[in-house]
């Protein structure tokens, strides 16, 4: 049986993927802005709420940090990298249905994108 | 140094407006007052700002906040709003704010209403919650002292407007004249009560206008 899982926001997906090596706040958005090449922008105020949402939720932990440094980095755990693959299933999963569809019609969508 | 006197109908969005066109100007924020506002000139349109309200938060997660923040390069600078609070002494009760942040103690966040956030203008908008729930949970709660003003307003409007009502034909004339002093103190109540409302119905539609927009885009 499948279990069904709560798909991700674009946000908790982008950090999560951010965070598969220790890194902080300000790596982060780096980091996503860079990716998604200035697509995604997050605010202060969401990349704080997220990033102690998914602390919270133990989807990403603190790491030990070195005496005087003031960033406090974080790394993805087992339980966060689980939602990264199902994440990632689902969107295959609707990428696929996307590209389908449209080839039926006889747009090569692949080719677009 | 510049000072500039200001109050605004909402202390937020229009504060954070009028920042941003005095940056235009080519003037830089040194410090905000609760009514006073210093400047200094530098080069036009280096600087960009937003405002967040933070009167929710607890000393501590404040302090966190800040911290973030100066991880991001993004200066900050805390100021006070006279806005859903009500003071005895050195200690204030804010009804609508997240737990252990509902009394305010003088050592901790007392005048920490709202953050003025700068940054130096990359050419970008500057927002400080870029997904749509995250912005109706900032309007959100925005709008939650408004409506426990409104709240003790109404209940003091309505508490006076009893006195008005002639309950015993014979004391009709007393009682109105009783009252009748109350009057411009009545009417001054009244204009704030409105006011709030407009506020009110200002922060509901945007809240409304996103949850509409949050069934379609993420």
């Amino acid at each position: 049986m499948i279990k069904k899982q709560e798909p991700l926001t674009e946000t908790a997906y982008l950090i999560l993927l951010a965070m598969l090596k220790p890194n902080h706040g300000y790596g982060v958005m780096k980091f996503v802005e860079e990716k998604t090449k200035g697509r995604v922008v997050f605010g202060p105020g969401t990349l704080y709420g997220a990033i102690n949402n998914l602390h919270k939720k133990g989807w990403i932990e603190p790491c030990p940090t070195n005496p005087g440094e003031r960033k406090i980095e974080y790394i993805i755990t087992d339980e966060g990298l689980k939602r990264v693959k199902e994440e990632l299933r689902r969107l295959k999963e609707i990428y696929e249905i996307g590209v389908e569809i449209l080839k039926g019609r006889g747009e090569n969508h692949d080719k677009e994108i | 140094m510049i000072k500039k006197f200001k109050l605004f109908m909402n202390p937020v969005s229009d504060l954070e407006k009028w920042l941003n066109k005095m940056s235009n100007e080519g003037c830089r924020l040194i410090k905000a007052g609760k009514v006073f506002y210093y400047f200094e000139e530098c080069k036009r349109n280096k600087y960009v700002y937003a405002v967040d309200y933070v009167a929710n938060k607890s000393y501590d997660e404040l302090s966190e906040y800040q911290g973030f923040l100066e991880e991001l390069n993004i200066r900050h600078m805390e100021k006070p709003a006279n806005l859903g609070k009500l003071s005895i002494g050195n200690v204030r009760w804010r009804p609508y704010a997240d737990k252990g942040a509902r009394i305010a103690t003088s050592s901790g966040m007392i005048n920490r209403e709202l953050l003025i956030l700068e940054k130096e203008n990359d050419g970008k908008a500057f927002n400080i919650y870029t997904n749509v729930e995250d912005k109706i949970n900032a309007l959100k709660t925005m709008r939650k002292p408004i409506i426990v003003i409104m709240a003790f307003i109404g209940l003091m409007l309505l508490t006076n407007i009893v006195d008005f009502i002639p309950i015993h034909r014979w004391s009709f004339l007393e009682i109105n004249l009783l009252a009748q002093r109350r009057m411009p103190m009545l009417i001054v109540i009244g204009i704030v009560e409105v006011l709030l409302l407009i506020n009110f119905i200002r922060f509901t539609l945007a809240i409304n206008q996103l949850k509409r927009e949050a069934d379609i885009h993420e």
